[in-house]
């Protein structure tokens, strides 16, 4: 019960942060909902007891990200015209009408949770995952702070 | 016990919403972040379908492997153009998708 629950709060920051991306004027702030969306699929991976996969998820996306908050502090962004936050959940509310009991409808209701990745991959630094992944989020964490300061006090001539 | 049709309906709702992100959006570096959730999506996907697969063996994490190698080369090689065309004077001109409507 704990697990749908986590799940439900997860799923629920995921999709929040994802639209809320379209609706932001800076794309620093764009980036970090996004990063926060990436974050919060990892911590689904560890509902579902993939714990090897949630912190490769977070190694992947650390590059990623750096990626684009590179380009989000070397240029200026500015929107020519805005979008409309209803505009934008109306489309996406019919896509998802569309494809939901097309795709989701058909598949089998009863599977049963089989196997953890970690066990084909991880025998040795299992009972660690979890230390491996605070120290993970706690530097990824530093980073983002600190670009966030860097773009904030310094002009950067880019 | 997370039943396999929550974690789809999640996969298909973000499937969704990178979909009408990039459909509306007229800033290309916005639209590379909703390139980035449909990617999202199709990790949260494998990881699903290898959970619960009946008979599970490591070609999900195959899978999984190559979403992100894609995800990343896309990132860097197009922004890496973006960049490159901007700093050339070339007009990065997003207004030209919309020939393609009928």
């Amino acid at each position: 019960m704990i697990e749908v629950i986590s799940f439900a709060i997860v799923s629920f920051i995921i999709l929040l942060s994802s639209i809320m991306i379209f609706y932001q004027k800076s794309i620093m702030r764009a980036v970090v909902l996004l990063t926060l969306s990436f974050g919060s699929s990892s911590l689904i991976f560890f509902i579902l007891n993939q714990n090897f996969i949630a912190l490769l998820q977070l190694f992947i996306f650390v590059g990623g990200m750096s990626t684009y908050l590179i380009v989000a502090v070397s240029s200026e962004y500015k929107k020519i015209k805005e979008i409309d936050f209803v505009k934008i959940c109306i489309v996406a509310a019919v896509i998802f009408s569309a494809v939901f009991l097309s795709i989701v409808g058909v598949t089998s209701n009863n599977a049963v949770q089989s196997t953890s990745m970690s066990s084909y991959f991880a025998y040795t630094f299992e009972n660690y995952f979890p230390l491996i992944y605070a120290t993970i989020v706690m530097l990824f964490l530093t980073s983002m702070g600190s670009v966030l300061i860097i773009r904030k006090y310094v002009k950067l001539m880019i | 016990m997370i039943p396999l049709f929550y974690i789809l309906s999640i996969c298909v709702a973000l499937v969704s919403i990178g979909i009408a992100g990039v459909a509306i959006e007229k800033n290309f570096i916005t639209i590379m972040l909703a390139i980035e959730l449909i990617f999202l999506a199709s990790t949260i996907a494998f990881v699903g379908f290898f959970t619960y697969s009946a008979t599970p063996n490591a070609s999900g994490f195959i899978g999984l492997i190559t979403v992100w190698a894609v995800a990343a080369v896309e990132i860097i090689s197009l922004i890496a153009i973006y960049i490159y065309m901007k700093a050339n004077g070339f007009e990065f001109d997003i207004e030209l998708l919309s020939k393609l409507k009928w």
